[in-house]
């Protein structure tokens, strides 16, 4: 029982690492919170249903169009919402203003064509059961850890081996090194969107799959414990998401098997608040946050 | 007087106001809370139970303000080691744990909220409490303390040589801050008359931030500026109807990106 | 006569690196006492622990033989130490006065009360402040022109106001960070002449300098740093003939 608990408890951590990730890169690269990383987890949820319910699209495929939907929007978002503003001289606090606005704007729009209730995400996956023994698994939740980790290992082999991936790390190691070294920040920080995004995207497909159901506000929520996962993990830091992520996620699961349910969402805060007292810059951060 | 109905809506606004001039005062000292909605709460619900204990209404606003002011110097003294983008995270948190707090207390009604509450705010109390607060930030650098938070604002380590008190200094924004916050829930809980707590949720912190970063920093004015804006710009949307917020949403995007410093210029002080 | 400072046997690093090594030196009441070294010897180190902003290591800080070691900038401030910095840190968004009135910022605290009453127009706490400002401007050369806005001061000015705010802190011992840094010929010599007006106030003064001339015009006692150690301690006749410092500043063959 505690082992099903557990394994329910990595497969939610899994899709909130992959939101958080996305998180992290972009403060990365810009030292900046994309308040609306959720709205585009939603849209990659979206994408993917219409994937799945038009061209009667399998799992796998829905995925890939949840990725690429929500990269899209992703990318359209650091041009329309960011880059003009870093033009401008980087104010710190506009940006808040131009996501908050570009969020509202993407749940407005989704509202409008798919309404505000939920909707149901076909699961298309085999129902069948794997029995392990000491548990049991079904076919769409080993889809779902697989999907994850694979996109995570994937990531992970981006950023340690490709060109790409390390202009990514240079930019956020130091962005005007990084200029003066000859990296095209303004690329490298529209494809870290664009990953970003994109992982957001596999995040909000997982996450249908796995309930069944999507909702346009079902960004709010990932929104702000996103926020509190990538302190938890460490700003900045990709394993300090993943790790943060997990952590809810079990956090959150055992929580409502053995405690009160109605207290699932302070957790995250909770957690936070918590790694704010001990040790400021989270589990793998690098104290970039912290004072004297 | 004014319409029923307009009356309604300028008591609103007088409340947002409040609600910026809540976040300004942190902001000065270069505190950034995503949290106000937090602090409304705790003034909105303390206050609204003690009228309903038959306690005046201006000691329950001032209970329910002395209870958001103490909730401030608790949320500020963890946000003091650290620095900007994590107070702004912390905050948020603290204003989320209100909110499942208050979700979950039975006592003030749960997740169903707290109705009946007596219709005690009138419009001529909320211009005062704003005629007091545009005095106090208008007035902010002719006192220690408001050019000890404009001095910390942009650079700690120099305001601390300079024999200032960081610790001191930011949790007195801070809860100055948080303060006025809950005096706006309460003026805001015996107008809607009926409270849950998801009215207080993330959204009212972020209205409230958008409040003050559209009317800008370096004028006084700006908070007000910002609220009214922010309250009477759907309103003055009708005409769109049902797209009301997304041409919202829209314009935020780009005033942030037109005047990323805040509608209002800058007010250059002259000291005589 | 008791030294006004005594620095004992401070150590400080950072990581792995030693940025100062058992540094024992004292600074004499009244004098105008500077501390040199080729760059990296550890000068700013040294000048920010003694004033609070970093703690050492090891090793204990005396100010008038009371032990301060430990204690945070805003409560030395209090004591009786002011510091400049090298690059200029005002506060833009204040008045040049505004800014001179910080530094009586720890003179003027009457408490939560006072301050509300203050708020009010009452009290004469802030005329005060405002008085004591102007007049600390006008000593250092810069009368009522108080209506600018600091950073659209020359730089010459902007270090001015920067003494006149520590100044209003009524110090006994000030910290000057390279004042001269950057300064065109002439104001540095009236930079040199405001050093040796506020000796006249009875102020002591520990000054970081690399201008050689500075130094050597107005200095009466000079500490010399070189890699985290004191290699030269002395008045500024003694220190130029210093063979040790000598190859500290050409390097050794």
């Amino acid at each position: 029982m505690f082992l099903q608990q557990l394994a329910n408890g990595v497969m939610l951590g899994s899709t909130y690492a992959l939101v958080a990730i996305g998180y992290t890169l972009i403060f990365g690269v810009l030292r900046l919170l994309h308040l609306a990383h959720g709205e585009v987890f939603m849209i990659g949820a979206f994408a993917g249903l219409q994937a799945a319910l038009i061209w009667h699209f399998g799992p796998l495929p829905a995925l890939i169009a949840g990725a690429l939907g929500a990269a899209i929007v992703g990318v359209l978002i650091e041009v329309i919402a960011f880059r003009p503003i870093r033009r401008r001289g980087n104010s710190h606090l506009a940006p808040i203003v131009s996501t908050v606005g570009v969020g509202l704007v993407l749940q407005e729009v989704m509202t409008k064509l798919f309404g505000s209730e939920q909707i149901a995400f076909p699961s298309g996956l085999q129902k069948q059961v794997f029995d392990l023994g000491f548990m049991s698994v079904t076919g769409s939740q080993l889809f779902i850890l697989g999907t994850a980790a694979v996109s995570m290992i994937a990531l992970h082999q981006f950023v340690t081996h490709t060109r790409y991936g390390m202009a990514m790390r240079a930019t956020s190691e130091n962005i005007h090194v990084a200029a003066i070294l000859g990296i095209n920040v303004d690329a490298i920080i529209l494809v870290t969107f664009a990953v970003a995004s994109a992982l957001a995207g596999v995040a909000g497909v997982l996450v249908g799959l796995n309930f069944n159901a999507i909702s346009p506000f079902m960004g709010f929520d990932m929104g702000i414990k996103g926020m509190a996962i990538i302190v938890i993990g460490g700003l900045g830091s990709i394993y300090g998401a993943m790790a943060g992520g997990l952590i809810l996620g079990i956090a959150e699961v055992l929580s409502v098997a053995y405690l009160a349910s109605s207290f699932r969402d302070a957790f995250a805060f909770g957690l936070m608040v918590l790694i704010l007292i001990i040790r400021p810059r989270g589990l793998f951060g690098t104290g970039i946050g912290t004072a004297r | 007087m004014l319409g029923g109905y307009w009356e309604s809506v300028a008591v609103f606004l007088g409340v947002n106001c409040l609600m910026a001039l809540s976040l300004y005062i942190p902001m000065t000292a270069g505190l950034i809370s995503l949290g106000q909605g937090g602090f409304m709460a705790i003034g909105a619900y303390l206050s609204a139970v003690l009228t309903k204990a038959d306690v005046p209404f201006a000691l329950a606003l001032a209970a329910g303000g002395g209870a958001a002011a103490i909730a401030g110097l608790i949320v500020g003294t963890p946000a003091l080691r650290i620095r900007g983008i994590y107070v702004m995270i912390l905050t948020l948190g603290f204003g989320e744990i209100v909110r499942v707090f208050f979700q979950n207390f039975e006592p003030t009604g749960g997740p169903s909220g707290l109705g009946g509450i007596a219709p005690l705010t009138e419009l001529w109390q909320l211009v005062v409490a704003n005629a007091i607060g545009l005095l106090v930030i208008w007035r902010i650098r002719a006192v220690r303390l408001g050019r000890a938070m404009i001095a910390i604002h942009e650079d700690n380590a120099a305001a601390e040589a300079m024999g200032i008190n960081l610790t001191r200094t930011k949790l007195l924004a801070f809860s100055l801050g948080a303060f006025v916050a809950g005096i706006a829930g309460g003026f805001y809980a015996h107008q809607a008359l009926f409270i849950d707590p998801n009215q207080f949720d993330f959204s009212r912190s972020a209205i409230a931030f958008l409040y003050v970063v559209l009317g800008g920093l370096a004028n006084p004015l700006g908070p007000f500026v910002g609220a009214a804006i922010v309250t009477l710009l759907p309103e003055m949307l009708r005409f769109v109807q049902d797209w009301r917020m997304t041409v919202f949403g829209a314009l935020l995007v780009v005033l942030a990106v037109w005047r990323p410093g805040g509608l209002l210029p800058a007010l250059r002080w002259r000291q005589k | 006569m008791t030294p006004i400072l005594r620095v004992e046997d401070v150590s400080r690093r950072f990581g792995g690196y030693q940025a100062l090594s058992h540094v024992t030196c004292e600074i004499a009441a009244g004098h105008i006492h500077a501390l040199i070294g080729p760059n990296g010897a550890g000068k700013s180190t040294l000048l920010n622990v003694i004033g609070g902003s970093l703690r050492p290591n090891d090793g204990r800080l005396f100010f008038e033989e009371n032990d301060y070691t430990g204690k945070r900038p805003d409560q030395i401030s209090t004591m009786g130490i002011a510091r400049s910095f090298q690059h200029v840190r005002l506060v833009p968004g204040l008045s040049v006065l505004e800014n001179v009135m910080i530094g009586c910022h720890a003179r003027i605290n009457r408490g939560p009360f006072r301050n509300l009453l203050q708020f009010l127009g009452i009290g004469h706490a802030e005329a005060s402040a405002r008085r004591t400002a102007r007049e600390m401007l006008d000593f250092v050369g810069l009368p009522v022109n108080s209506r600018s806005e600091p950073d659209q001061m020359p730089l010459a000015d902007q270090r001015r106001v920067e003494i006149a705010r520590a100044l209003a802190s009524e110090p006994r011992l000030l910290l000057l960070d390279e004042p001269a840094a950057g300064l065109h010929p002439t104001d540095i010599s009236s930079f040199s002449v405001l050093i040796q007006k506020i000796r006249g106030l009875r102020i002591t003064t520990l000054l970081v300098e690399h201008n050689m001339r500075l130094i050597m015009s107005i200095a009466d006692t000079v500490t010399v740093l070189r890699a985290g150690s004191v290699i030269a301690n002395g008045p500024p006749a003694a220190i130029r003939q210093n063979a040790e410092v000598i190859s500290a500043y050409l390097g050794t063959e």
